[in-house]
């Protein structure tokens, strides 16, 4: 089972961290590295399928990971997980350990559903150094919840170096690299645009965007994960914000320097979107957003074809709850059954997802194969009036 | 039951001869350390054979998984041992599993397990000692020796080091200020210099401020808590040296003005030297040896005594009858810097002689 890689080193820079991970369809793997500012391009495309039809199942993948890293859970952060387009292999971008003695980690998790440490010694990496990075000294402003005093977590979260958002996403389409995340200035919410092959070329727009929770127009808040989508007619980038706005960005307009004002088209209430896949379902091209906050979202992409734009015009002032009548708002989807969380997600095959999920009975941190139309298992749903023995469908129904 | 009872012991006993005879093992201290096994011994290790099976590390783990997995880590072959280096270092506080393959005939698994050792404690940072030791000392006292447990912050000594006289003046001016302060390659013992321009007579400094010490006068040299060590660790607690100024020195060493305890011969007691003033207690244990008849060193270590007015040798073998004679280095200095051919304070027209001249004092057993 030895992974083996081609060919020499090309022009890298240490990989220092890996965050945000995308494929390209030929199995580049471009890999976000907040710690050292940079991008990361790892020559998978050597990799090819091994095995037909497999699902990917691992239950307590942290400790499993924690275990081929020598280390325990609590030193086992994972990041993000892609899928390999041609063998279907799942890999999960790691952190291990904390502080300055964190170190990265690329875990594998092959069709017989085994997990091994990707060795980059002998790796082709290519690397594009970002600019306007923030400093790793800036930090966020400490805020309690509501009219609350900022409580020592609260506190512990504003000390988080806001160079760990520099990298939130990245799409890669039509050989050129999009990467949202954070800048080191104050117009902060940046959309990142450079060629693969990498050439040292980067243009960076600002994006600003209305929020309709929040009834304010926002510009350092980063975009948390995207898509890139021809809607109405042009490629254009499908965002999803904190607390949950969905926004359009036409690509055209990402221009270096330019000030963008992105299209709001709705807003899913609040919550924390973490990613974004789409996916196919019933002939309908969908996304599927997931999210810390609230069950996972299916957005019919069909909805933002002539949706309207709204700004702060459009609705009456104030901040608005999830309660509120107006929210959600928009072509947003609906809410579909997770028990639990997905945390990161990606397609395995046409039909089935592969998510990093937090258990919510038993807590346990899983990657499982889910089916798109259903997207959970009945064996964490528990003494549904089906697990009864004597239970028979009604008449009819069968 | 007894054939129960049976059966473990004799697999108890079988395991213990498999533990007689096991490959040699060594395990890491370190968390960048490797597991290394002596694999000569095993028959089975073809160039074909899985480094894996014959050597894995796990970790011992709380969460039970499925499927149990190995550290994995780079396998080599060095010399007779088989070397597991792991992608991500060891860390302190796992405890971590060694699977090995024995050499028998079904390779029965044989497993030890280890932890790194404790990290080791950095040592309380703390003045440990200041040289000259004693309480008396001479009005032309050129230096001082400070002894540190751990190595020292560099380049602030004179922010945190004082001479105070008795009523709490501060001179700043005692000290020799040095673009590199001087240090031991250890940096825990600093050399601290008054300043020769006040203590060399007639020389500008020495007539504008005076000598920074003066005869009859108290005085405290004060180390502030302040300073910190190399980890970071301040001393916490000020140290301070409390000494009266006796008269200069104003002579070079004069070696007939000792005088020397003789051991017995066939013992193995100390050789004393009594000095009449205060020696540098660094090259009063470098500059002087003993030496027999056939101009052989004698073995053993010199121990400064009476803060540093006496000497005493203590010999590794007992002491032969025959002479002996004390081979004492013309560069031997007292606290003042004088040697035993010059003074600090001499006057220019005096001709240095060639250092690395020697005195000699015989005696006999």
């Amino acid at each position: 089972m030895a992974f083996t890689f081609a060919i020499s080193l090309v022009h890298a820079q240490p990989i220092e961290s890996l965050g945000a991970l995308e494929f390209s369809a030929e199995g580049i793997l471009f890999a976000g590295d907040n710690l050292s500012g940079a991008i990361h391009a790892i020559d998978l495309r050597n990799e090819s399928r091994t095995k037909e039809g497999f699902e990917v199942n691992v239950y307590n993948v942290d400790a499993r990971i924690a275990a081929i890293l020598g280390t325990g859970t609590h030193n086992i952060k994972i990041n993000d997980l892609a899928v390999h387009p041609k063998s279907g292999e799942v890999y999960l971008s790691v952190t291990r350990g904390h502080g300055v003695e964190a170190l990265p980690a690329l875990i594998k998790i092959n069709a017989e559903s085994e997990l091994s440490a990707v060795d980059f010694t002998s790796s082709k990496i290519a690397s594009q150094a970002l600019s306007k990075v923030p400093d790793i000294s800036m930090k966020f402003r400490p805020r309690g919840t509501m009219m609350s005093p900022p409580s020592a977590k609260d506190i512990a979260k504003a000390q988080r170096s806001r160079r760990m958002f520099a990298i939130m996403d990245i799409e890669y389409h039509k050989g050129e690299l999009f990467v949202s995340g954070v800048s080191n200035e104050e117009f902060s919410s940046v959309l990142r645009r450079m060629p693969y092959p990498f050439n040292g070329q980067e243009s960076i727009s600002n994006i600003e965007m209305y929020h309709i929770a929040h009834d304010q127009y926002e510009s350092r808040a980063p975009i948390r994960s995207m898509q890139i989508k021809n809607i109405d007619g042009i490629d254009q980038i499908v965002a999803a914000y904190t607390c949950s706005p969905i926004v359009l960005i036409p690509l055209t307009e990402l221009k270096d320097g330019a000030k963008v004002k992105a299209r709001t088209l709705g807003d899913m209430g609040n919550g924390q979107p973490l990613d974004m896949v789409s996916f196919n379902l019933m002939g309908q091209e969908m996304l599927f957003v997931t999210n810390s906050g609230r069950t996972p979202q299916v957005v019919p992409l069909k909805g933002l074809n002539n949706a309207k734009v709204v700004t702060d015009k459009d609705f009456e002032r104030g901040g608005k709850l999830d309660i509120s009548p107006v929210m959600p708002y928009g072509p947003v989807g609906e809410g579909v059954m997770f028990v639990g969380a997905s945390l990161h997600i990606d397609l395995l095959n046409e039909k089935q997802f592969v998510s990093l999920n937090r258990d919510a009975p038993t807590g346990s941190l899983d990657v499982e194969t889910l089916m798109t139309m259903a997207p959970f298992k009945m064996n964490n749903i528990e003494a549904a009036e089906f697990d009864f023995p004597s239970y028979k469908p009604a008449q009819g129904k069968e | 039951m007894l054939k129960y009872v049976l059966l473990f012991f004799l697999m108890m006993s079988q395991s213990a001869v498999n533990a007689q005879t096991p490959p040699a093992l060594i395990l890491p201290n370190e968390g960048n350390g490797s597991v290394q096994l002596n694999v000569s011994a095993l028959s089975n290790l073809g160039p074909e054979t899985n480094g894996y099976e014959t050597l894995s590390v796990f970790v011992h783990q709380e969460v039970v998984t499925e499927k149990r997995q190995a550290v994995q880590g780079r396998y080599s072959l060095e010399g007779s041992y088989l070397v597991f280096t792991p992608y991500f270092p060891f860390e302190r506080g796992m405890t971590y599993v060694v699977r090995t393959q024995a050499n028998d005939p079904d390779h029965r698994y044989v497993y030890h397990s280890f932890q790194l050792g404790k990290k080791p404690k950095v040592d309380q940072a703390k003045v440990m000692a200041i040289y000259p030791t004693s309480s008396e000392l001479p009005e032309n006292l050129l230096r001082f020796y400070v002894y540190f447990h751990t190595p020292m912050k560099k380049g602030q000594a004179l922010k945190y080091i004082q001479l105070v006289d008795s009523v709490g003046n501060i001179d700043k001016h005692a000290f020799m200020e040095f673009k590199q302060e001087l240090w031991s390659p250890d940096g825990k013992r600093l050399t601290i210099l008054f300043d020769p321009g006040r203590i060399k007579r007639g020389v500008s400094t020495n007539l504008e401020l005076g000598p920074a010490l003066l005869e009859g006068r108290q005085y405290q040299l004060t180390i502030s808590g302040v300073w910190q060590d190399v980890y970071g660790q301040a001393l916490s607690v000020e140290t301070r040296k409390s000494f009266v100024v006796g008269s200069a020195y104003r002579e070079e060493i004069n070696v007939q003005a000792w005088s020397i305890q003789k051991p017995e011969a066939n013992s193995e007691a100390p050789l004393r030297i009594q000095f009449d003033r205060i020696m540098d207690h660094a090259l009063v244990q470098s500059m002087i040896h003993i030496q027999d008849q056939e101009k052989k060193q004698i073995g053993g270590y010199w121990e400064v005594l009476s803060q540093g007015q006496q000497i005493q040798f203590i010999p590794t073998q007992k002491w032969q009858q025959g002479s002996y004679q004390i081979v004492i280095d013309s560069r031997l200095e007292d606290v003042a810097a004088n040697n035993l051919q010059n003074l600090l304070d001499h006057k220019k027209t005096k001709e240095a002689q060639n250092s690395g001249s020697h005195q000699f004092i015989n005696f006999e057993l």
